[in-house]
């Protein structure tokens, strides 16, 4: 499934990538994680939510793609059912991850078991002549500014969680023609703490940037309703 | 003061009781503030705390909410460990050709008995499993080593119902930090020499080797068995229940993991043995043991080795404490303007973990009704004594239970069946449920210390014969019990799948902690 290796020219460099516009990959993916600066694009098309990791209990801030295990409903064949794509789809098949002597450098790795990659098809990584492509030269611009965002995020995470404002969402959700089924183990701000919020509170979270994001999160369960209908439409 | 104000509390002795009082009642009536009560802890820097209280009831999770504590902090500080039950073995028989009789004593049912009753059903039943299997889905659990939450749940929420496992030295000084640092108690370190008392016969200051003179309005004996301030100074007596529960003397002694990943256990064990019991609590960095006896029926030397033999090869490297043991309660617990808390006020055997949660409930009714106009001193006395006799008598009768309900022959075990030793008030509960089932209308004290649940896994576990068979026809609820029944499965099925070990989650606490949400 996954067989990720840091990126080596000397063995890598006959290797092309295609790009597939159904995100194929992500076919299995009820939530994919997303960055706090994503959220005012993100909240257009896909409802936001705080989840929780099972292996460590953590939060992490999402999209949700399905309303059910396992269950993309933005996935179709050929496309996607959205026009704007999280950078977390868009890096596949990359990873920025720490080196294997320098954990503080950080390499980027491929997987190479992925069907977009091969020989013959799609992006070239390399030139002939064993120089980056533009191509990976963007790959690795995206990775590290995706990589970049993530102290970002844990922070508004924290934020939410220190100033009690995430709360436990339950939806019970009734298919028209299938029956009706929970979704559990959702947390979103709630709005009505979040207007509670005292004035020194207010303008800490106003200090730290994070007004539009929560805003945008507040905004996003709209996109609830888009996914029931998507739902529906199978 | 001179008004009549209560405005200084004093409260002399730290270990869990002084330190838990200290912080709930500082907590609670906000002494970080200047115009609020102070409250002052006089320790002695040389007496040890006896410090083998390790297990705690489900209450400790609101005691250490309310005192705004992380989970967490708690637990790695602690060294603890969830405790989902008390595992009793060999009480109702000794070991037969190497087969342990076990039953536990759980804190989660799949229905609170006083919602509805599964007792008089699984009575009635054929018992193919026991009840403890049949009313809860957490034997397998404890049974399997399974924690009884999730890293995923939040601070202080379980799957199942649980307490703690603790190390008690730890816990004290984990309440001394949180107490000083937050809720500004004020801690001095010094040995009491004699208590002054005023005309009215009230307390009115210690003198220390230390640090001379200290006055308060108010005082909390936290002495341990000395009993400094209720006993010695104002002469309220002590008395003693060895009639009734005869262990005297407890041998202690801790053991190391002998590997990192040996699994630790979610129920206190406590096995029976000839002349007493043992206990083991399994907190995350050793184990703590130790054998309950009473020296009429087996001498000191017998009974280390008792505990030697209960532990394996391990006990070889290990030194182990004797403490001496004084079942018993003071005639009040409150007298004028001095309240005693813990080991000053009462002390039984730890059978049920009864000492802390004592603890828990004299701080808690101490906060409540505290008499900050010394003129409501009388009618709190009498309130707080009234309850606290009910409580402890009630706590005798329920460790009393397990002896009597013993089919153990040893002297020791036989003793214990005397008609002579049992209080009236147990030989008239079981003389009722010997033809009708536990009812939640035994227990109308809101302060009941044990409920109906915990008396049904022991009676149910420890082989007690109730004659219901004559009456089966008022037990018809046949559909309900099913259907509870076949959630109970389902449930076990889903844990077992769920949950992980007591010692993965308490790893995972280490490496991530729990959210407040």
């Amino acid at each position: 499934m996954a067989n990720f290796q840091p990126l080596n020219k000397n063995q890598h460099q006959a290797l092309k990538i295609e790009s597939d516009p159904s995100y194929a990959h992500s076919a299995q993916s009820h939530i994919i994680p997303v960055s706090v600066f994503e959220l005012p694009q993100v909240q257009a098309e896909y409802p936001i939510a705080f989840i929780k990791d099972a292996e460590t209990g953590r939060f992490h801030l999402v999209a949700l793609l399905g309303l059910r295990p396992q269950e993309n409903l933005f996935h179709k064949k050929g496309g996607w059912n959205s026009l704007f794509i999280p950078q977390y789809l868009l890096n596949f098949p990359f990873v920025l991850s720490p080196s294997a002597d320098q954990p503080d450098n950080f390499v980027v790795g491929i997987n190479l078991d992925s069907n977009l990659v091969s020989e013959t098809k799609g992006e070239a990584l390399f030139s002939n002549d064993g120089e980056q492509t533009p191509y990976l030269t963007k790959v690795t611009e995206n990775l590290l500014r995706a990589h970049s965002q993530l102290d970002a995020t844990q922070n508004f995470i924290q934020t939410m969680i220190d100033k009690s404002l995430l709360s436990s969402q339950s939806l019970t959700i009734k298919p028209k023609n299938n029956e009706e089924f929970n979704v559990t183990g959702l947390y979103t701000i709630d709005e009505s703490l979040f207007n509670e919020l005292n004035d020194s509170d207010h303008l800490e979270i106003k200090n730290k940037g994070f007004l539009t994001a929560i805003y945008s999160c507040l905004f996003s369960t709209q996109r609830i309703a888009k996914l029931v209908n998507l739902t529906n439409s199978k | 003061m001179n008004d009549g104000m209560i405005n200084q509390v004093v409260i002399v002795g730290g270990g869990t009781a002084g330190w838990l009082t200290a912080a709930k009642l500082a907590k609670y009536l906000s002494s970080n503030k200047s115009e609020s009560v102070q409250v002052t802890l006089v320790e002695s820097p040389d007496i040890p705390t006896v410090g083998v209280g390790e297990g705690t009831w489900p209450t400790m999770r609101k005691t250490l909410a309310d005192l705004d504590i992380a989970e967490h902090d708690f637990i790695n500080y602690c060294n603890a460990s969830f405790k989902q039950a008390t595992k009793f073995v060999n009480w109702r028989t000794p070991a037969q050709n190497g087969q342990d009789s076990v039953y536990y004593h759980l804190f989660s049912s799949i229905v609170n008995a006083d919602e509805f009753n599964l007792s008089p059903y699984w009575s009635l039943s054929d018992k193919q499993i026991d009840y403890a299997n049949f009313a809860s889905p957490q034997a397998v659990i404890c049974e399997g080593g399974f924690a009884p939450k999730t890293i995923a749940n939040r601070g202080y929420d379980g799957l199942l119902n649980y307490a703690y496992h603790l190390d008690a030295g730890k816990f004290a000084d984990f309440l001394k930090k949180i107490s000083c640092e937050r809720f500004g108690v004020k801690h001095l370190a010094a040995n009491v020499i004699s208590t002054n008392l005023n005309a009215s016969g009230e307390i009115s200051s210690i003198e220390t080797k230390e640090l001379g003179r200290i006055e308060g309005d108010f005082f909390v004996d936290c002495t341990g068995t000395r009993c400094l301030l209720l006993g010695e100074a104002l002469g309220i007596e002590f008395t003693p229940i060895n009639d009734i529960l005869f262990t005297d003397n407890a041998i202690a002694m801790q053991v190391p993991y002998q590997n990192e990943d040996d699994a630790i256990s979610s129920s206190t064990i406590s096995t029976a043995h000839a002349a007493g019991w043992t206990w083991d609590i399994g907190l995350s960095n050793r184990r703590g043991t130790g054998y309950v006896y009473c020296s009429d029926f087996v001498s000191h030397d017998q009974a280390e080795q008792t505990l030697r033999d209960y532990i394996g090869p391990q006990a070889e490297q290990l030194s182990a404490r004797r403490i001496k043991i004084a079942s018993g309660y003071r005639k009040k617990f409150w007298e004028k303007n001095c309240v005693a808390i813990g080991m000053s006020a009462a002390f039984v055997e730890p059978l049920e973990a009864s000492a802390i949660f004592l603890i828990e409930a004299s701080a808690n009714m101490l906060c409540e009704l505290f008499p900050r106009n010394k003129k409501q001193l009388g009618a709190v006395e009498k309130k707080f004594n009234d309850s606290f006799e009910y409580r402890w008598k009630r706590t005798i009768d329920f460790i009393k239970l397990h002896y009597f309900l013993s089919h153990r022959k040893e002297d020791f075990w036989l003793e214990n069946k005397s008609a002579s030793s049992v209080p009236d008030s147990l030989l008239e509960q079981l003389d009722n449920w010997k033809y009708r089932p536990v009812s939640r209308y035994d227990f109308q004290n809101t302060f009941e210390p044990f409920i109906q649940d915990s008396y049904q896994y022991v009676l149910h576990g420890m082989g007690y014969v109730q004659e219901l068979g004559y009456n089966a026809s008022t037990f018809n609820q046949h559909h309900t019990v099913e259907s509870i029944l076949k959630k109970n499965e389902k449930l076990k099925q889903h844990l077992q799948n769920n949950l992980p070990t007591n010692r993965e989650l308490l790893t995972k606490v280490k490496a991530f902690g729990f959210q407040k949400i």
